[in-house]
């Protein structure tokens, strides 16, 4: 033509070819964050051709962030391990082997430390445990495997068995439990789009869970007002209608003073107080809490006697009440006084937050305490990593106590868990104080026989009365036909604790030479674990270490980490390839507690194998060498260990009818936990997972989400308890049973059918009339059912209501007392636990770290996968301008950047999103970095003698009452270089 | 023939760069050796291997909270589209839907299109790179499974991309700014709605253009207008001139030439008359 | 027939320089087009396809760059006569211009003017040449280079770049035809493309100054 002008050219076909055709589809679940967003998994060939989103799965209609819009190069990365490698001791390289040879020398290790080690009694009791062999990891792990690694460890007696959720969440539900009755996200993550007012603080779910952030949009498209409290502004912030900065270390402040504000305004929602808290429970005459010390502070043991953090019973045994709320002695009048501290001119002095924008805060939120509005609080490790930091939230927990923002849609406490089965993992213990379904652990002290074990369990005027009817189903599902009652159900086979053996515990013990093996699988505690130096050195102390895993990590090399000569070093590693999610049928719990399940797409590439297929191979070797050695040290639990699941062919159905569970005569599956019993007529592996599998099939593979409707999806997968999938929505219905706003019914009395129904299943008794005994009492967990503004008997340790105390380390002094940090916080004395103490100017600052979205916890996947690796490629640290201008640090350079315990050389970012703050009339400046770095990967500065690890700063210091480290605030240095 | 398009929403948008990484994995790019430069944008631009980022821009002005703006950042689809207009290959084209999709087999990496565009978005190196609003899934994609529509529209967990008919997005967009300005955005502004023949990607923004690196009010060059479509279409009149005019003096020439024939015809008749 | 004496009017160097540069010119000529213009997209056969005329435009342009200075470089004196030659622009070569040095007649007529070595038009052609190819090279790098330089000033590039060569272009025809098919221009055509040398006869018709200045010069020579 002529005439070459811009014209459209008709519909034609696409001059590039479709990637997808001739593909299979199989859905799955992404590997990272605790959201849990379904996956289509295309394959071809045999090999995965592309990953993205399964627009079926209500957590992420299809969508997904970087990291798992990138997981089909999980199946292609080169970096993938491929072969089983070997570290002899003392050698500075890798040496491949063969499975025929690896797993029966693992084993050998194994038996020879447990049986060298293991003690039958100790003062007397029968504990049946090995304090050197420990096992870390899980939550990277699917729910079935979560339960058999549990079976493994607690077989062997291991009691130094930890994993993720400890360092992570622990404080959740070392808050949410007392407070509640249970320490899970109260809510779900599609159901944060019903919240009127959402505050986000100590989260950044646009980073950490970007699945949510859909819900928060939705919330506010309907009206939400949404709120960003963050020391720096992030990504997070960009969503919301008001930001404020906060210290780190100083929550407790920002939300005792809401409380107070709500108190003293009335704003609370009076029927939800009076009726469903323990706000008009009258507390013992010598209660009192006095200039930063609750009573019962004993100088000399530096710990408190409980005995005074209680309520005044009657006959019954039941707590008096004042539903008044008048009584000087009651909760709430406690409360009143206590919390007349926390004035807005306090939050700003603390906290850094102006008062103005704090005002306007609280009265948003207290705006909630209406019955027709909710407000939710999205968190994580902003709050939990903390010496307090399960009086964080604690404190957050009693202000939506106080607004009746319970058991309603759009309400609640989501603490959005981390890891993609961090909740399995928990919900399967994996803790060393924690059997299945969060059944204690037995302890020497308390648990000596089953009786003391059941006797202590059972919590009358709960649901826990039925605890050892759990308990004993559990020991059924483990030990089958021997465990019988004259065995007293093999309960002597659980090992017994006597002292923590939590993560840190279990390092500081490793240095100290107390530990000869460990199994890890799936962590990556060298970068992740606080201070870097303690962990690396601790590890050097190990006999042998065998590890599971997709990639290399820095944990693996340990041995040859920059600055170590390996020849020094004495440890043998086992590093097993592991097959990655595509390449199995799995299962996975998200943060709402959804049980879904992922389908196998194609082989295990090259030598790598199952983590439950590992698991088999270990305890089949294990079973043969206990049974061939006749000096073997009490081979029963082993040996009586209930197997069989496929062996090589892992069948997670299998494993899921074990946790569900069935009568024993007739191996019927049980459609719920009711139907438990402790005569040994039932076995089941987790009782809050029974219902799951129900005669008419596994419930978790259903894929039914919900088109209209609020977003209950009660056809979607399965949530425990009983899929119900808004914990305490009792709660959400006045003492009569009706909803107290039509717009946030949950389910309501049906006086016709006489049983609780409505669109979600009743987290309560179905058919507990209002007007019957604990009938009006929501909290069902917790004896006699009302939510704990005030927690009794050191459940809580460090103070039965939240009262602040600077971190650890913190460059300021309390403004509330002279008590200066948490008087029962855990430390340790090793040569590695150093401490720069308040007025020391050599570390000036607040540090804190946290995650970008691009990679994933330690980065050991992230960063060795090109798309994520390419968008967030190095280490760096926040900065605001006025220090970098301060100190003449150029945004982009590198700069040192130093705590007590280590230096780092890391580019400095300098932002304003992060300004400095005015404490007490002094500025202080915050700088965070990014934990996601290390020294392996794809990375520009990995593979080189950079070590980029946020850690190498942190101190191991934690919360007592989880032993959580604080990872979120601490003295650092910054210099110029 | 109704137009597609796909909308941004940067009140919505998190800056998770889902987006990105899906655009990447879905056309199958090479990732490139990027390095931390004081910004979380990263790759720092487009480029052969990039054909779509998420740019950030941060601000801070005293006593207010500081601002953090992302924009998605690709050929925003023209309705007018420049690089169509320069592309000597017909690799670039513009289907009747509102796409701008390309044909890298005819591309010859002349870079005309990269620099006729008004945000210089098309990126050469063996050939072109641009979105191409996944041209091949729109068009042979699945819709129960979503492969229908964009790798990056789908893969966002915000709510902040969306894909369909454009005059729908353009009222979406217009209520989403009337939104924004309630809550305060007073330069609220939905971008794209009518300059350059009517963008194919809608971006509201919360702030103004400039605040985003964008232009206000991007127009065709005025120098691409008179080279494509004045002085090509001419070109082959100039060429048949200069034909002509050789052709005139040609026939100049040959009657010349048979005049002084005949002159000296005439001269050699009068020669031969005079010998005689 | 008896041999006519002949003169020397194109050095070696300028003959092959002419050649090379024919050559290269004819390329890019050909290759630019098929990028411009789809009519002429037909030439893109010689270069394979229209990206290997993209691809060898870029290497033609280069050369054509870089002939010419090569050339002016080693033959500085020849290139300064040269230019001093065009540079001449006298009354005589204006009234030739006005009459189009008679190539019209009958259409404008006139009897052209005596000419030097090169008559006017065909000293306005070496000027053409110069300037426009110094504009092509200009243009035409900022085009190759056009990530380095303001999008603005690429874009006029393109305008300019293009009008030139087309215009350059249809000069070169003209000159084509003038010197190759032109019933008149044989003679010359030889000298050019040949041996370098024109009938004596012929010049001091055509170019009676210069046939004059060679002249004295050989009288000179003679003694
Ligand atoms: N992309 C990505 N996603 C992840 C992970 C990951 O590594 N990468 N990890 C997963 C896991 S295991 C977890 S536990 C979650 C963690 O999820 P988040 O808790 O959201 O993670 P962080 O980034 O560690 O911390 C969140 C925020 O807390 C702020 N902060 C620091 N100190 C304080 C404080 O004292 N008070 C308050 N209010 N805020 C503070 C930080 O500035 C940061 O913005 O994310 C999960 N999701
Ligand atoms: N400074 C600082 N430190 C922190 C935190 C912080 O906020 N700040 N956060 C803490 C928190 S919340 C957490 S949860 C921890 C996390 O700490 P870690 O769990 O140690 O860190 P990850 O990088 O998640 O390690 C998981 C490992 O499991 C591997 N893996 C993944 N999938 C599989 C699988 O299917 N099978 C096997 N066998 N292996 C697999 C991965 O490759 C990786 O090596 O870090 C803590 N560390
Ligand atoms: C002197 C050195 C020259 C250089 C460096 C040069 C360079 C270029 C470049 C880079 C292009 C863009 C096409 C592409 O990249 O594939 C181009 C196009 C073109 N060139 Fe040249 N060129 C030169 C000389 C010439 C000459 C002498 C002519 C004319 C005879 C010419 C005619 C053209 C034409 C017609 C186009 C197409 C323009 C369009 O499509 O608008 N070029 N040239
Ligand atoms: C296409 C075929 C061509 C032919 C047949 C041709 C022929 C000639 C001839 C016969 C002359 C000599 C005129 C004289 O004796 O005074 C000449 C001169 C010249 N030619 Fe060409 N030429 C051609 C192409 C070109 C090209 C492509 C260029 C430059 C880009 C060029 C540049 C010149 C110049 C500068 C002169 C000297 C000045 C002038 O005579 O105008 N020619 N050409
Ligand atoms: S990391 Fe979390 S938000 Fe991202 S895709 Fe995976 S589950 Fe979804
Ligand atoms: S934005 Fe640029 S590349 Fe995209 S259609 Fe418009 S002109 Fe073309
Ligand atoms: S670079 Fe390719 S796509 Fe761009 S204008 Fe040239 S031929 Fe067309
Ligand atoms: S539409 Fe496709 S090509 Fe364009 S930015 Fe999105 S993913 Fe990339
Ligand atoms: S995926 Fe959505 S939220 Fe994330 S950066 Fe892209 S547009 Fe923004
Ligand atoms: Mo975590």
């Amino acid at each position: 033509a002529l005439w070459q002008g811009n014209k459209a050219v008709p519909a034609m076909a696409s001059p590039q070819s479709y990637r997808l055709k001739d593909t299979k589809v199989a859905p799955s679940l992404c590997i990272y964050c605790g959201v849990g967003c379904g996956l289509l998994a295309y394959s071809k060939d045999g090999k995965i051709v592309n990953v993205e989103g399964d627009p079926d799965n209500p957590n992420n209609e299809g969508g997904l962030c970087p990291k798992g819009a990138s997981l089909a190069e999980l199946y292609s990365s080169p970096r993938r391990l491929k072969k089983i490698l070997y570290r002899a001791p003392y050698s500075d390289t890798w040496e491949e082997k063969e499975w025929s040879w690896a797993i029966p020398e693992i084993a050998k290790r194994i038996k020879a430390t447990r049986d060298k080690s293991f003690t039958k009694t100790h003062n007397g009791v029968t504990v049946n445990r090995t304090e050197k062999l420990a096992q870390l990891g899980g939550a990277s792990h699917d729910t079935d495997e979560n339960y058999l690694l549990m079976k493994f460890a607690k077989s062997l007696g291991i009691v130094n068995l930890e994993h993720q959720a400890r360092i992570c969440h622990s404080s959740t539900v070392g808050s949410l439990a007392p407070s509640f009755g249970r320490g899970a996200m109260t809510n779900s993550i599609p159901d944060v789009a019903n919240a009127d007012v959402i505050l986000i603080c100590g989260g950044n779910p646009a980073e950490n869970h970007p699945g949510v952030s859909r819900f928060i949009n939705r919330a506010r498209d309907k009206g939400a007002i949404v709120i960003s409290v963050d020391p720096r502004y992030t990504k997070s912030s960009v969503l919301a209608d008001l930001y404020a900065p906060i210290r780190p270390g100083t929550d407790v402040v920002f939300f005792n003073a809401i409380a107070n504000y709500i108190m003293k305004n009335k704003k609370y929602f009076e029927p939800a107080v009076v009726n469903y808290t323990n706000a008009s429970y009258i507390l013992k005459d010598d209660f009192a809490f006095k200039e930063g010390y609750f009573s019962g502070w004993d100088e000399t043991k530096n710990q408190y006697d409980f005995k005074s953090w209680d309520y005044q019973i009657d006959a019954s045994g039941a707590p008096l009440r004042d539903k008044t709320l008048q009584n000087p002695q009651c909760v709430f009048q406690h409360m009143i006084r206590f919390y007349s501290r926390y004035t807005p001119e306090m939050v700003e002095k603390t906290t850094g937050m102006k008062q103005d924008i704090f005002l306007k805060i609280s009265e948003v939120i207290a705006s909630t305490g209406v019955p027709d509005k909710a407000a939710t609080l999205l968190y994580a490790m902003g709050l939990t990593q903390h010496t307090h930091g399960v009086q964080n939230i604690r404190a957050f927990a009693i202000v939506q106590l106080l607004l009746g923002n319970l058991g309603i849609p759009g309400g609640g406490i989501n603490a959005m868990r981390g890891e993609s089965n961090v909740q399995g993992s928990t919900d399967n213990g994996l803790l060393y104080d924690a059997l299945t379904g969060y059944l204690p652990a037995p302890t020497e002290q308390k648990h000596a026989t089953l009786e003391d074990y059941l006797k202590n369990v059972k919590k009358p005027n709960s649901f826990m009365e039925n605890a050892p009817n759990f308990a004993v189903s559990l020991l059924k599902a483990w030990w089958g036909d021997k465990a019988q009652p004259e065995n007293n159900f093999c309960y002597e086979y659980l090992p017994k604790y006597s002292r923590p053996h939590s993560f840190m515990d279990i390092f500081d013990d490793m240095y100290a030479g107390g530990i000869e093996g460990m199994m890890l699988w799936g962590m990556n505690p060298v970068v992740s674990g606080p201070n870097y130096n303690k962990q690396g050195a601790a590890l050097e102390k190990l006999d042998w270490l065998m590890a599971a895993d997709l990639f290399e990590s820095e944990t693996h090399r340990f041995w040859k980490r920059p600055g170590v000569d390996p020849k020094t070093i004495k440890t043998e590693v086992f590093l097993l390839p592991a097959a990655g999610m595509m390449e199995k049928d799995g299962s996975a719990t998200n943060t709402s507690r959804w049980l879904q399940i992922r389908y196998k797409s194609v082989e295990p590439i090259a030598d790598s194998k199952e983590d439950s297929v590992m698991i088999h191979l270990l305890v089949e070797e294990l079973k043969r060498l206990y049974a061939e050695d006749a000096n073997a040290v009490f081979p029963d639990p082993i040996r009586d260990l209930t197997w069989g699941y496929g062996g090589e062919h892992h069948d997670t159905e299998r494993v899921f009818r074990e946790m569900n569970g069935w009568t024993v005569g007739d191996k019927k599956q049980l459609s719920g936990f009711a139907q438990l019993k402790g005569d040994g007529s039932t076995a089941s592996g987790n009782w809050i997972y029974c219902g799951m599998y129900p005669p008419e099939g596994n419930l978790a593979r259903r894929r039914i989400p919900e088109k209209s409707g609020i977003g209950i999806h009660a056809q979607w997968a399965w949530a425990w308890p009983m899929n119900r999938r808004i914990l305490y929505n009792r709660a959400g219905c006045d003492l009569a049973g009706k909803p107290f706003s039509d717009k946030k019914e949950l389910i309501h009395w049906d006086s016709l059918q006489n049983k609780w129904t409505g669109m979600d299943v009743p987290d309560f008794i179905a058919n507990r009339a209002p007007s019957a005994p604990l009938g009006d009492a929501p909290f069902l967990m917790i004896p006699y059912g009302l939510g704990r503004l005030f927690v009794p008997t050191g459940m809580v340790c460090d103070g039965p209501i939240p009262e602040h105390y600077e971190s650890y380390e913190s460059p300021v002094h309390n403004t509330f007392s002279k008590v200066q940090s948490n008087p029962v916080a855990i430390t340790f004395n090793s040569v590695f636990d150093k401490k720069s103490e308040v007025d020391d100017d050599n570390f000036p600052y607040v540090g804190t770290t946290y995650r970008l979205c691009e990679h994933y916890q330690s980065g050991n996947i992230t960063r060795k996968i090109k798309v994520t690796t390419e968008a967030a490629p190095e280490a760096f640290v926040e900065i605001d301008p006025d220090l970098a201008k301060e100190k003449g640090i150029k945004n982009g350079e590198f700069v040192e950047l130093s705590s007590i315990r280590g230096t780092l050389k890391v580019k400095a970012f300098v932002t304003p999103r992060l300004q400095p703050y005015t404490i007490d009339g002094k500025k202080v400046h915050v700088v965070g970095m990014p934990w996601n770095y290390g020294f392996i990967g794809i990375d520009p500065l990995a593979d080189g003698n950079l070590v980029q690890i946020a850690n190498m700063l942190t101190p191991a210091v934690g919360d007592p009452n989880t032993r959580i480290p604080e990872y979120k605030s601490f003295k650092v240095n910054v210099r110029r270089i | 023939m109704s137009r597609l398009a796909y909308y941004y929403d940067s009140s919505k948008c998190m800056g998770c760069r889902g987006c990105q990484a899906a655009c990447k994995e879905w056309n199958e790019e090479e990732v490139e050796n990027t390095h931390f430069e004081g910004s979380y944008q990263n790759p720092p631009q487009l480029s052969p291997d990039t054909r779509m980022i998420i740019k950030f821009y941060e601000n801070f002005e005293k006593d207010t909270v500081p601002q953090l703006n992302m924009l998605k950042y690709q050929c925003f689809h023209c309705g007018d589209p420049a690089c169509v207009k320069v592309c000597p290959s017909g690799c670039l084209q513009r289907t009747e839907d509102g796409v701008v999709i390309m044909d890298k087999d005819k591309c010859i990496a002349c870079g005309y299109c990269h620099s006729a565009c008004p945000f210089t978005i098309p990126s050469i190196g063996k050939t072109v790179n641009k979105c191409d609003m996944c041209f091949s899934r729109i068009r042979e994609g699945s819709e129960s499974e979503k492969t229908s529509t964009p790798a990056c529209v789908k893969a966002c967990l915000a709510d902040a991309l969306s894909f369909g008919n454009r005059d729908e997005l353009v009222q979406k967009g217009k209520e989403r700014v009337t939104w924004l300005k309630t809550r305060g955005y007073e330069n609220a502004n939905l971008y794209g709605e009518s300059i350059l023949g009517g963008l194919g990607v809608l971006s509201v923004l919360k702030d103004k253009p400039t605040k985003y690196g964008l232009p206000e009010e991007p127009s065709m060059p005025l120098e691409i207008t008179a080279w494509k479509d004045i002085l090509n279409p001419i070109a082959p009149l100039a060429f048949v001139g200069a034909i002509g005019l050789s052709a005139v003096q040609h026939l100049c020439a040959l009657k010349q030439i048979k005049d002084e024939k005949k002159k000296d015809d005439t001269d050699k008749d009068d020669a031969d008359k005079g010998e005689k | 027939m008896m041999k006519e004496k002949m003169i020397l009017k194109h050095e070696k160097s300028t003959r092959i320089f002419h050649w090379v540069n024919l050559v290269i010119f004819l390329a890019l000529l050909f290759s630019g087009l098929a990028i411009f213009n789809p009519n002429f997209r037909f030439f893109a056969f010689l270069f394979g396809d229209l990206r290997g005329a993209a691809e060898l435009h870029k290497y033609f342009g280069i050369a054509y760059l870089v002939v010419p200075f090569i050339y002016i470089v080693t033959h500085f004196k020849l290139f300064k006569k040269f230019i001093a030659r065009i540079a001449d622009f006298d009354e005589d070569d204006h009234k030739w211009l006005k009459i189009s040095g008679g190539y019209m007649a009958p259409l404008i007529k006139g009897e052209p003017p005596e000419q030097g070595k090169f008559n006017a038009g065909q000293k306005s052609l070496g000027w053409i040449i110069i300037v426009v190819s110094c504009i092509l090279g200009i243009t035409g790098l900022i085009m190759m280079f056009y990530t380095q330089v303001p999008p603005v000033l690429v874009r006029y590039s393109y305008l300019i770049h293009a009008a030139s060569g087309l215009f350059i272009g249809c000069g070169i025809l003209v000159h084509f035809y003038l010197a190759a098919i032109h019933p008149k221009s044989s003679k010359e055509c030889k000298t050019m493309m040949g041996n370098g040398y024109i009938e004596a006869e012929f010049a001091k018709h055509h170019n009676a100054k210069w046939y004059r200045e060679v002249a004295k010069e050989d009288k000179s020579s003679e003694k």
